[in-house]
């Protein structure tokens, strides 16, 4: 299973210590609103589109968390447990897993096709099979943007933190011939013995994201790097990053 | 007529609701008009019908233990119930071939419930919580998955209402793409305080039971349970999943788009990829949510489309709104309802909305036709229409 990279963005909460990114897609009123995640997918989809290399048709768009909106979720729940009881309708709203898909299908009037993957440190792996599923399908090409926000530390053991991070990746379908020839490419595989190439450990503040992979991922391709990646702690699944064909 | 090539036989179903575990109690209960939605008590903070599941459910095994919350309960349970047809799917096409793609809304947001609550007041957290473990919509893949033994890929999706419909078009995609040789797929919710307080800040919970196109109808009902069902690439089954079409409203975050524009790309979606004319349908199995402004962008679609003679089905008025589970349990209502020939009474008291006027059904009648669309609607905009057949 192999895909062509067209466009690559990341973003790390340390990047903006305690705010939410800029994530200019959003309009101001919908950004003042939202959590840190769907600014952060918003603004690693800026990134992407700004890197992106060659021009495609319209393209299906992929989100992707493994806890999704933790931070509107439990400022909720506080609410909803506080003596009134009673939980702000607008909060409620965006507290959706899909917030995001929604927020940004709305902002870039985008009524093409969109979904919400929530898979543990399985959510990396599951987008990319579904961004595979979607190119198979016939879209020219597939925005996967994925990322978790840091939880609340109360609520996790140490052990188990980590720092909001977001990456999208802009995928089409590999051609030998015509421009996407030199593009960089991924591919999907169970074949430990085809490893490509070492990969640079992530910064510690990652080691524990669910979603980590897709940051180290971002990383290769960005420095036009090779190399091959686990995705997830469960099966098999390897990721090869790998140059393009020119 | 050449129908879609896509079709993949569904070869297992079972359904978990407010009515019971199992076939047997769904048709019970459908063909005597018998809802499972009851009112709440007199201590709960929202008045109003709600659908529990009353049916025991297991624990999961002590290797699975951190994973427990009601949801993978759940999983566990309806699991348990096409555990011989997945062994079969498993020597047949082999565990790495065969996928688990379920959706969720809520997953194990009861249990955080519970722990902040515990926190809140100054207490320590449950001694089985584990945010990193239960929180999260892994638990029901996580378990479906490790009870199965199936090694394919496997995701949960959660787009809100429309989640566990979602699931069929990544089955029948990486099926297509020959990535996989069979799935499970459906979705499992359970209910909590949040939801319910959250559907009621935003005025949709009815004080009486749900009216799905009812001229009175005041709002939603909210259930719990879920649903699996195998699909896998050939297979003896008396019903196929035929095409899905997709859309996005790009219009509001909980509003469906006016005169249900959104909901009219799916269904036509649906149909243009099953190969289908809209006079082919028997039958639709609605989201009808019983909300005045999902039950009129949906009626408005469905009249687009469809003649003002298509019979419309409604079931929340049985089991509540599920949430992300109500497209997986609905699209097994739909395929019981083409196998065995039969369509169930929407439960609706008055009269129909003449605003969208839906052909809907008013008492348990027989059923002939050979294919039916399930609708899916969810907030953000979310919309997926199913085709399902049944077989020849």
């Amino acid at each position: 299973m192999e895909m062509a990279i067209a466009g690559v963005g990341k973003w790390l909460g340390s990047e903006n210590p305690g705010t939410k990114p800029p994530a200019q897609l959003l309009p101001s009123r919908v950004r003042a609103r939202v959590s840190i995640l769907t600014c952060a997918l918003a603004e690693a989809l800026q990134r992407a589109v700004d890197f992106q290399k060659i021009t495609t048709e319209p393209s299906a768009t992929v989100f992707a968390s493994a806890f999704g909106e933790t931070g509107p979720l439990l400022s909720l729940l506080e609410q909803a447990l506080s003596p009134e009881g009673e939980v702000s309708p607008l909060m409620f709203m965006y507290s959706v897993h899909n917030n995001a898909s929604g927020c940004l299908s709305i902002a870039r009037g985008d009524q093409g096709f969109t979904t919400s993957i929530a898979a543990g440190e399985e959510t990396f792996l599951s987008a990319l099979f579904e961004c595979y599923g979607l190119l198979k399908d016939g879209w020219d090409s597939v925005t996967l943007i994925l990322g978790d926000e840091a939880p609340p530390h109360f609520f996790v053991p140490a052990e188990q933190r980590f720092e909001s991070m977001a990456v999208a990746l802009h995928l089409v379908n590999c051609s030998p011939s015509g421009p996407r020839r030199a593009l960089p490419r991924i591919r999907l595989h169970t074949r430990p013995e085809e490893n490509c190439g070492k990969v640079p450990a992530p910064p510690n503040s990652l080691v524990n994201h669910p979603c980590v992979s897709a940051y180290q991922t971002a990383c290769l391709l960005e420095a036009s790097q090779s190399g091959t990646l686990r995705l997830a702690a469960w099966g098999p699944w390897l990721i090869d990053v790998l140059p393009p064909l020119d | 007529m050449h129908v879609s090539q896509e079709a993949y036989p569904i070869t297992a179903s079972s359904i978990l609701s407010p009515l019971g575990c199992g076939v047997e109690s769904h048709r019970h209960h459908f063909r005597n008009g018998i809802t499972g939605l009851q009112p709440t008590d007199s201590g709960s903070p929202v008045s109003t019908f709600l659908g529990v599941v009353e049916t025991p459910l297991p624990d999961l095994p002590p290797s699975l233990t951190r994973h427990q919350t009601r949801a993978t309960r759940m999983a566990a349970l309806l699991f348990e119930e096409i555990r011989p047809q997945v062994k079969a799917a498993l020597d047949r096409w082999g565990p790495s071939r065969i996928g688990v793609f379920l959706g969720s809304c809520n997953a194990g947001t009861a249990g955080t419930e519970n722990a902040l609550q515990c926190h809140l007041g100054g207490k320590p957290f449950p001694a089985n919580f584990d945010f990193h473990n239960q929180h999260h919509f892994y638990g029901i893949l996580h378990v479906v998955r490790s009870l199965s033994g199936c090694t394919g890929p496997g995701s949960v999706i959660s787009t809100a209402c429309s989640s566990s419909a979602k699931v069929f078009a990544t089955a029948q995609r990486l099926l297509n793409a020959n990535v996989i040789d069979a799935a499970i797929v459906g979705g499992i919710d359970t209910l909590c305080f949040l939801t319910l307080n959250g559907f009621n800040g935003l005025g949709l919970i009815a004080k009486q039971m749900c009216q799905p196109f009812g001229q009175d109808r005041d709002g939603l009902n909210l259930g719990e349970g879920g649903a699996l069902m195998l699909l896998e690439r050939s297979g003896e089954a008396a019903t196929s999943l035929i095409a899905v079409g997709e859309s996005s409203d790009a219009h509001h975050m909980t509003s469906p788009s006016p005169g249900g524009a959104g909901a009219i790309a799916a269904i036509k979606a649906a149909l243009l990829r099953a190969n289908l004319r809209a006079d082919d349908i028997g039958f639709i199995q609605a989201h009808g949510t019983s909300t005045r402004s999902n039950d009129a962008a949906e009626g408005a679609a469905i009249l687009d489309v469809f003649s003002t003679q298509t019979t419309v089905v409604a079931t929340k008025s049985y089991t509540g709104h599920l949430l992300g589970a109500c497209g997986g349990i609905e699209a097994a209502f739909t395929s019981l309802s083409l196998e065995e020939g039969w369509l169930p009474d929407s439960l609706l008291k008055g009269e129909v909305d003449p605003k969208a006027p839906v052909h809907l059904t008013r008492h348990f009648q027989d059923f002939s036709g050979t294919y039916a669309v399930s609708n899916s609607f969810g907030f953000g905009g979310s919309n997926i229409s199913l085709v399902l057949g049944r077989s020849k």
